[in-house]
């Protein structure tokens, strides 16, 4: 880390140079800079959310192409005294031909261009329900009780008392992109608008749902992000008061944002309703680690005399390993969601780390660049936690010394929150509700609403019948089965109404057979339904059976609106399709079906990832601190919150979804980043102070500044998105923010706490303690053990330095500490009749002090006749070694046995 | 009038030998006039199978003997007799072309009735074919409503061919924003016809098979034919497995009364 910052800080100007040069093309990326149009756009399609090659997507795409799009746009006329008036029909007929004149519209049915089949003078007349409006009113009433008495028609088209009449427009197939660009859904409201001038119209159906939310994630964004912009400058500027202190973590930040939506534009050239969030998180994100790097700025520039490359350079020296490890178990936790079967899930966790990376870097790069060239300020004589009134610094002082005191209890208050959590999490509901995401007065909401109230239901579904042979749907028979379906889904409350194949061959039928009451029945004869079919069908029947009458679909228009409401019924639906006979199989469909479906695969899929990224975490602390154990333990801290955060949703009743559900590995993440922050510093301090309870204490000292400045950064940061319109936005700010508190509060309790129990021996000590050349031949103490065990034995004891001249011990002196000296040379000696008697001469290797292990009492004088580097231990120390490496204490026993033993006999020879 | 215009117009088109002219055309006219001149007159018997594949690939075939006969007023009379698929085995249409209006029959044996059907409606495909009542009439003339324009001639099916821009009258309700028509240019036969919807997206293309191409003993005609629609993916192949031309049919042939005794 050393040499890196040496280089960053040596060639500052090429390393800005060079970021600014990324940032070009990251930008250039993003907009188009001859015309300004932005390449980067936004996709609301469910396609991201959907899995891709998933058979339950498969067979709805197969669905689809077989019995067209349910992803049509639902536009819904009232008039409060009936539609069945000239002027509200005429209207109603000038509507569907202007939306059906729409470039991108497959196609419009409506009550004025459905077919009907009408029997007529001995005629059979297959036309709209009207031509030319009539005017008599007796006419008009006539024409309203055959709509009426029309199964089709009032299944789907007219509200059962009149009032209410839809237009069902398909969009062409195009993507959600496309749709957006042309902002069809708004030119179609449009023309059926200036046409129903006099009515109440709405609209409603998937593709428009799925249009507004995009609109809205849009609008949230413009306003959300300059927020959070707003807030990380409020936030740096009432911290470090001043201009740089402001600029460096904003500019960092925004590079880093720049990298990241760069590199996403490569990757794909549109955000989803997932992606949408990185932008805000990587903010966030990012300004807590250039924070560090600024606070750790501030903090050393009195320290190296006012200049600024120096200030910069032992910046990124002191917090440059922390955030280096910080981001890469970031990054790892983000990046166990591309282990998710979906592609938003999958899109979200790798930007996110993608994120989490260019703003690392840009925090190493930049940073430290731009505060070396800055003229350092005058010197104020105040340090950093002097100008806040040291009140936090008090503050801490005093949390130190509570944790240390209530060590105990603040260990217990975790495991019960732990426990608290665990039930919560049993209470967690899984619903995902993209039209209640709405504010309740948007006009998407209230027209589902509207349209529910109206029709009887807003949501559609498609249960699809195959049977085992082609024409089985002519099958009088089977008609029966499919009608007595269709009948038992009917019946269910929240299904408005349902349309299928048996009721058209019934209508044909009766048309066919004059109207004759009795003959709006299902045929007698296979022959007969082959007939009425082939004279008398449409393309509408396109919608509900396969051209091999192989395969039928039922329409169900039901009033769920969330997954929970609608996986329910689905539910009910298949539980019914269970007594199909052997020759039929049954299955449930469609795009609210899929996504109902999939927020199930979602919450596993997050408890999934939520594995993996604490395998990953666990895996790098095990790693980093070179014991299973120490790993555990670093990872409860981090733990714990994300525990609080299932137990809230289970307990505040708000539904895990594809938002709510990134939460938890968001915290994961950033909670894990103070963590290690802490236990970094911990590490050092409780070296240096050779205490663990002075060392978690003094590492409170040090890191709380910076954690609760970043933790509240990150708090009112993801608070910012209440701000947004949409539902679970607000949910996904207040719960990551009510998270990180816990997170930040578990860090400056729990985690001390933990630590004050843990020697910590991490890769970086093992890699880089110098007890000279081969310590396990040269050491006594360590003889038998292998290189790595050696270092760790030491790792797990203290190392201390003494200048030359001084004494370490003092014969009579009470204490149990045994030294064994790594490089100078002690002499031991005593006095006899006021003269010194000298006893020995220790150089590398020797052990002095075990006398004192034994009987807790000095024996003798030792002092320092050069600088000495000593290994130091105590029987604490090797109770806490036979703990933590049982095999390493054995060794060391053993030796330290030999030890005492080779003293003994020494002892016993110069008695004799 | 949807249906039996439609059935009449297919009719039409099959049926429609095309020798080629003597001199070679030059204008939109001549073309023209090369392609109508080819209408049959008298009478024929032809065996006519329909295949549809629809989006996921599935087939079905519909297989039927057409009779048609062309009275002294130049209007024609169709009985069309299904034979295929078996359930429609003995179902019948009748098609009875008038000035203005077409009469259309249908019986349906399973309730032993003749049923004359009307509808003024005019898009949707044609049992379950990729032909709509707009592309037959398309095909048959090209022409009440549209105005057509030469383009620089080019190729279809590998042979050269007249090509002709055609664009229908504001008021036609077509459901095409224009049509390109290639014809070709040794037998005059229309080749290839490519219907374009608003957008000027290509919606379908309507090709004749050139191997199909056979020379009746009144002209040139393509016995296979296939629609495809680019947008729905799907496609439509019509052939005839049998031709007969000048066959002596009676009159009574075409009545509602033969209709409903199948013979």
């Amino acid at each position: 880390m050393e040499r890196f910052a040496d280089l960053v800080i040596r060639r500052r100007r090429a390393v800005i140079l060079l970021v600014l040069a990324l940032t070009g093309l990251a930008a250039s990326r993003l907009v188009d800079f001859r015309t300004g149009a932005p390449r980067l756009v936004l996709d609301s399609s469910m396609d991201s959310l959907l899995p891709t090659e998933a058979e339950s997507r498969l067979y709805y795409d197969r669905v689809r192409r077989l019995f067209g799009s349910d992803e049509t746009l639902l536009l819904v006329a009232r008039r409060e005294a009936g539609i069945f008036e000239p002027a509200t029909l005429e209207a109603l007929q000038a509507a569907t031909e202007a939306v059906e004149a729409i470039e991108g519209i497959h196609h419009v049915t409506s009550l004025s261009n459905a077919p009907i089949l009408r029997p007529e003078a001995g005629d059979l007349v297959i036309e709209p329900l009207f031509d030319e409006v009539p005017r008599d009113p007796e006419v008009l009433r006539a024409l309203r009780d055959e709509a009426l008495d029309n199964p089709v028609f009032a299944s789907g088209l007219l509200s059962e008392d009149g009032r209410a009449t839809a237009l069902v427009v398909v969009p062409l197939d195009m993507s959600a992109v496309e749709f957006e660009a042309r902002a069809l859904d708004r030119r179609v409201y449009a023309a059926a608008a200036a046409e129903l001038d006099d009515v109440d119209l709405r609209m409603t159906g998937g593709a428009h749902v799925k249009a507004e939310t995009s609109r809205f994630l849009l609008a949230d964004l413009m306003l959300v992000v300059p927020l959070a912009f707003a807030l990380m400058a409020v936030i740096a500027l009432v911290t470090f008061r001043s201009l740089r202190g402001v600029g460096v973590p904003l500019t960092t930040i925004g590079i880093g944002v720049v990298w990241t939506l760069g590199l996403a534009a490569e990757i794909d050239p549109s955000l989803n309703i997932v992606t949408i969030a990185v932008p805000t998180l990587v903010l966030v994100v990012g300004f807590a680690y250039a924070v560090h790097v600024v606070t750790a700025y501030m903090e050393v520039l009195p320290e190296a005399g006012g200049s600024s490359p120096a200030a910069a350079r032992a910046a990124v020296e002191q917090v440059g390993l922390a955030t280096l490890l910080t981001g890469v178990t970031t990054a790892a936790g983000f990046l166990s969601l591309t282990t998710s079967d979906l592609g938003a899930i999958r899109q979200f966790g790798l930007y996110c780390a993608i994120g989490v990376a260019t703003t690392m870097l840009a925090t190493l790069t930049w940073a430290p660049a731009v505060l070396a060239c800055l003229r350092a300020p005058a010197p104020d004589g105040k340090r950093t936690e002097e100008r806040s009134g040291d009140r936090v610094g008090r503050l801490l002082r005093w949390l130190a010394d509570f944790d240390e005191r209530h060590r105990s209890a603040i260990l217990r208050a975790g495991a019960v929150v732990g426990v608290l959590s665990l039930v919560g999490m049993s209470r967690i509901a899984v619903d995902t509700d993209l039209v209640t995401n709405f504010p309740r007065d948007a006009a998407v909401r209230r027209s589902f609403d509207a349209v529910n109230e109206w029709l009887g239901g807003a949501s559609q579904l498609t249960v699809v019948l195959e049977a085992d042979e082609r024409d089985a749907f002519k099958e009088p028979a089977n008609l029966a089965i499919l009608e007595g379906l269709q009948a038992r889904i009917d019946a269910r409350p929240e299904v408005g109404s349902t349309t299928s194949l048996v009721d058209y061959v019934k209508l044909i039928h009766r048309g066919f057979r004059d109207g004759e009451a009795d003959a709006y029945a299902i045929p007698a004869s296979k022959a007969l339904v082959s007939q009425l079919l082939f004279f008398g069908g449409s393309d509408e029947l396109e919608r509900y059976a396969d051209s091999t009458y192989k395969e039928t679909a039922i329409l169900v228009r039901a009033s769920t609106a969330g997954t929970g409401e609608t996986n329910a019924l689905v539910d009910a639906v298949e539980s019914i399709l269970e007594e199909l006979p052997e020759s039929i199989e049954g299955r449930v469909t469609g795009g609210t079906v899929l996504l109902a479906r999939t927020s199930d695969d979602i919450a596993l899929g997050q408890a999934l990832s939520l594995s993996t990224a604490f395998l990953i975490i666990y895996a790098i602390l095990v790693l980093l601190f070179t014991s299973f154990r120490v790993g555990f333990f670093a990872l409860l801290p981090n733990a714990l919150p994300v525990l609080v955060y299932f137990g809230a949703l289970g307990w505040s009743g708000v539904p895990l979804n594809i938002t709510t559900g990134l939460v938890a590995c968001l915290v994961l993440g950033i909670a894990v980043d103070d963590t290690i922050h802490f236990l970094t510093r911990f590490n050092l301090d409780s070296k240096r102070l050779a205490d663990e309870r002075a060392g978690a204490k003094e590492a409170l000292l040090h890191v709380g500044r910076p954690v609760t400045t970043t933790s509240l950064a990150l708090c009112l940061g993801f608070l910012v998105l209440t701000f947004s319109s949409l539902r679970d936005q607000q949910q996904f700010g207040v719960l990551a923010s009510f998270t990180l508190g816990v997170a930040w509060l578990v860090d400056l309790t729990f985690t001390p706490a933990l630590a004050m129990g843990v020697r910590l021996v991490t890769l970086w000590d093992l890699l880089t303690v110098d007890l000279g050349k081969d310590p396990q031949h040269a050491i006594p103490l360590l003889r038998g053990l292998s290189r790595t065990r050696a270092r760790i034995a030491a790792l797990m004891m203290d190392i201390v330095e003494q200048p030359a001249g001084t004494r370490l011990i003092t014969a009579g002196a009470k204490g149990g500490d045994v030294y064994v000296v790594l490089e100078g040379r002690l002499r031991s000696s005593v006095r006899r009749d006021g003269a010194e008697v000298l006893l020995n001469v220790h150089d590398r290797g020797d052990a002095v002090g075990e006398v004192g292990l034994v009987q807790g009492e000095r024996s003798a004088d030792v002092d320092c006749e050069t600088a000495v580097r000593l290994l130091r231990f105590e029987p604490r120390d090797l109770e806490r070694l036979r703990r933590r490496y049982p095999r390493i204490a054995a060794q060391v026993l053993a030796n330290l046995n030999q030890l005492l033993a080779r003293r003994l006999v020494t002892a016993t020879s110069r008695v004799a | 009038m949807k249906r039996n215009s439609f059935l009449l117009q297919l009719l039409s088109v099959v049926m429609a030998a095309t020798p080629a002219a003597g001199a070679a055309p030059d204008t939109v006219e001549e073309i023209e006039a090369c392609v109508e001149a080819n209408q049959p007159e008298g009478t024929s018997v032809q065996t006519i199978v329909v295949r549809s594949v629809n989006r996921v690939g599935s087939e079905t075939e519909m297989r039927s003997k057409v009779y048609w006969m062309q009275d002294e007023d130049e209007r024609s009379k169709v009985l069309m007799r299904f034979d295929a698929p078996p359930d429609m085995r003995g179902s019948a249409i009748l098609l009875l072309e008038h000035d203005g209006r077409n009469d259309m029959f249908m019986y349906l044996p399973e309730l032993r009735r003749v049923r004359r059907i009307t509808t003024h409606m005019m898009q949707g495909s044609m049992f379950g074919t990729d032909f709509t009542y707009e592309d037959f009439e398309r095909l048959q003339g090209m022409s009440d409503d549209a105005s057509g324009e030469r383009s620089p001639d080019g190729e279809a099916a590998g042979r050269p061919a007249y090509v002709i821009r055609y664009t229908p009258a504001p008021d036609s309700g077509s459901e095409y924003s224009h049509m390109i028509s290639y014809v070709d240019q040794e037998t005059c036969v229309p080749m290839r016809l490519e219907l374009f919807e608003g957008g000027d997206r290509l919606r379908k293309v309507l090709e004749a098979d050139p191997a199909s191409l056979t020379k009746e003993s009144t002209g040139w005609i393509a016995r296979t034919m296939t629609m495809r629609d680019l947008r729905d993916e799907t496609n439509t192949e019509m052939a005839i497995e049998e031709l007969e031309i000048g066959v002596d049919l009676p009159a009574r042939t075409f009545s509602q009364r033969s209709l409903a005794r199948g013979n």
